[in-house]
C-alpha cells in the first residue's frame, strides 16, 4: 500500500511540470527585479543576495501551496487513503515529494543567484545546506496551513497570514547563517538552530497535518 | 454476518436526520438503501466506512474484518467521487487503486480488467480524458479483487450506459453467489436485482 502511494506521488511529481516551474519562475523574477529598485552606490550587491533569495523563497513556495491536498480531497482519494493505510504515511510521502518539487529547481537557481549578486562561490555548499533546511521547514509549515484552510475559497491569503509569522525563526537563522558565511565567520551555530527547527517541524507537524485532514473530512 | 448497525443517530448541524437506526447485513445479502434526497444516505454509507462520526450508536463488523489491513482488503467503497489522478494514465490509476488495497496484479490481469470494462486501447491515455461513465467503470473495476467480501456503492449506476448497468448487475449477482454482501443506493429501479430494501425515514 505504501508502494502504491509512493509511486503515485512520484509519478505526479514529473507529470505536473507546471507545479515545479511556476514557483521558481516567480522566484527568479523577484531576484532579478529587486536590485533594479536599489541605489547601488549605497548598497553592496553581495550582501543583498542571500536575504533577497530567502524572502523570495518564502513567498514563492507559498504560491499554489493551498492546492496541495485540495485535489485529493475533491476526487475522494483522501477517503480511500483513510480507509486503507491511514493519513500519516500519505502526508509524509506527499511532503517529501513536494519538497523535492521545490528543492530541485532551487539547486539550479542558487548558483545563478551567487553569480548575479557577485557573491563568493566558496559560500555555495553552506548556502545550499541552509537553503535545503529552510525550504524543508517552509514546506512543512505551509502544508500545515494548507490542511487547516482546506475547503475554504481563496485560501491563499489566509495561508500566508497563518504561515509567515511561524516562519520568522527559520528566516532569522537562515539569514544569520548566510551572513556569517559571507563575512567568513563561524556559521555552525546558526545553521544548527535552523536544523533543529526543521527537524522539530518535520517530526511533529506531519502528525498534526494528518489529524487536521481527518477532521476536515468528517 | 458482515456488519451490524446498532441504534445509529446522525445529526447534520442542528438538524436531526434520524436516530435509532438498527440493521444487520448478512453474507450473500443485497441491500438497497432508499430515501429521499438529503435524508443522509451518503452520510450513512460514509459513516459505515469510518469516514464520519456518529452522534450515537455503533457499527460492529465481522470479527475477521476489524483489523485495518483486513478492512482495506475486504471492503470496497465507491462513492460519488472518482478517486483518479487526472495526469496519470488509465493503467497507472488502475494499478494505484488496486495497490491501495494491497493487491498487485500481473500485466495480463490488468489487461483483462481493462478489456472487461471496455477500456482496452486506452491504457496509456491520461485519466482526465475519460468520460464520467468511463471513469466510474475504471473505479468499479476494483470489484473483481478476490479478497473483497463487502461492497458499499453510493449511486453506482449513475453515468453508466445501458450495457454497463447490465454489466454491473451481473457483477453484483456473481458476487452475491460467491457469498459477498452489497449495500447500495439508487433512485432507479434496477431490473434483475432482488434486493432487500432499507428505508431511511
Amino acid at each position: 500500500m505504501i508502494n502504491a502511494m509512493l509511486r503515485r506521488e512520484w509519478l505526479l511529481l514529473w507529470r505536473r511540470p507546471q507545479d515545479m516551474l511556476q514557483p521558481i519562475t516567480l522566484l527568479l523574477l523577484l531576484i532579478l527585479v529587486f536590485p533594479m529598485a536599489l541605489d547601488l552606490t549605497q548598497f553592496s550587491l553581495p550582501s543583498l543576495g542571500w536575504p533577497v533569495l530567502l524572502n523570495a523563497v518564502l513567498l514563492s513556495l507559498l504560491l499554489g501551496m493551498e492546492q496541495l491536498f485540495a485535489e485529493d480531497q475533491r476526487t475522494g482519494y483522501l477517503d480511500q487513503v483513510r480507509m486503507s493505510y491511514g493519513l500519516y504515511a500519505y502526508v509524509l510521502i506527499k511532503l517529501v515529494c513536494h519538497w523535492l518539487r521545490v528543492w530541485l529547481p532551487l539547486v539550479v537557481v542558487l548558483p545563478l543567484v551567487i553569480f548575479f549578486y557577485q557573491m563568493p562561490l566558496s559560500a555555495l555548499p553552506v548556502l545550499l545546506l541552509a537553503l535545503s533546511l529552510a525550504s524543508a521547514a517552509v514546506v512543512v509549515f505551509a502544508a500545515f496551513a494548507a490542511a487547516l484552510t482546506l475547503g475554504l475559497a481563496r485560501a491563499g491569503m489566509l495561508m500566508a497570514l497563518l504561515v509567515l509569522p511561524l516562519l520568522v525563526p527559520v528566516l532569522v537563522f537562515a539569514a544569520a547563517t548566510g551572513q556569517a558565511v559571507l563575512m567568513v565567520e563561524p556559521w555552525q551555530g546558526a545553521i544548527l538552530w535552523l536544523a533543529a527547527i526543521t527537524c522539530l517541524a518535520w517530526s511533529l507537524l506531519p502528525w498534526a497535518i494528518s489529524s487536521v485532514l481527518e477532521l476536515a473530512n468528517h | 454476518m458482515i456488519l451490524q448497525a446498532v441504534n445509529l443517530a446522525l445529526r447534520f448541524d442542528d438538524w436531526q436526520l434520524w436516530r435509532g437506526l438498527s440493521f444487520t447485513i448478512a453474507q450473500a445479502e443485497l441491500v438497497h438503501l432508499r430515501a429521499a434526497n438529503g435524508r443522509g444516505k451518503t452520510s450513512l454509507l460514509r459513516g459505515l466506512m469510518g469516514l464520519n462520526h456518529w452522534l450515537e450508536g455503533d457499527v460492529r463488523w465481522a470479527v475477521d474484518m476489524q483489523a485495518e489491513e483486513d478492512f482495506a482488503a475486504k471492503v470496497l467503497f465507491v462513492g460519488h467521487k472518482t478517486p483518479l489522478a487526472s495526469e496519470l494514465s488509465v493503467l497507472e490509476n488502475l494499478q494505484l487503486l488496486q495497490g491501495l488495497r494491497g493487491q498487485v496484479s500481473s500485466q495480463q490481469q490488468l489487461a483483462a480488467t481493462l478489456q472487461d470494462i471496455g477500456l482496452q486501447g486506452f491504457a496509456d491515455m491520461p485519466a482526465k480524458w475519460l468520460s464520467a461513465g468511463q471513469s466510474r467503470r475504471l473505479v468499479l473495476s476494483q470489484c473483481d479483487l478476490p479478497s473483497l467480501r463487502f461492497w458499499c456503492f453510493d449511486e453506482p449506476f449513475v453515468a453508466l450506459d445501458k450495457m454497463y448497468v447490465e454489466w454491473l448487475v451481473a457483477k453484483i449477482q456473481a458476487f452475491q453467489l460467491s457469498g459477498g454482501a452489497v449495500l447500495f443506493t439508487s433512485h432507479q429501479e434496477i431490473p434483475g436485482l432482488a434486493a432487500r430494501e432499507l428505508y431511511l425515514d
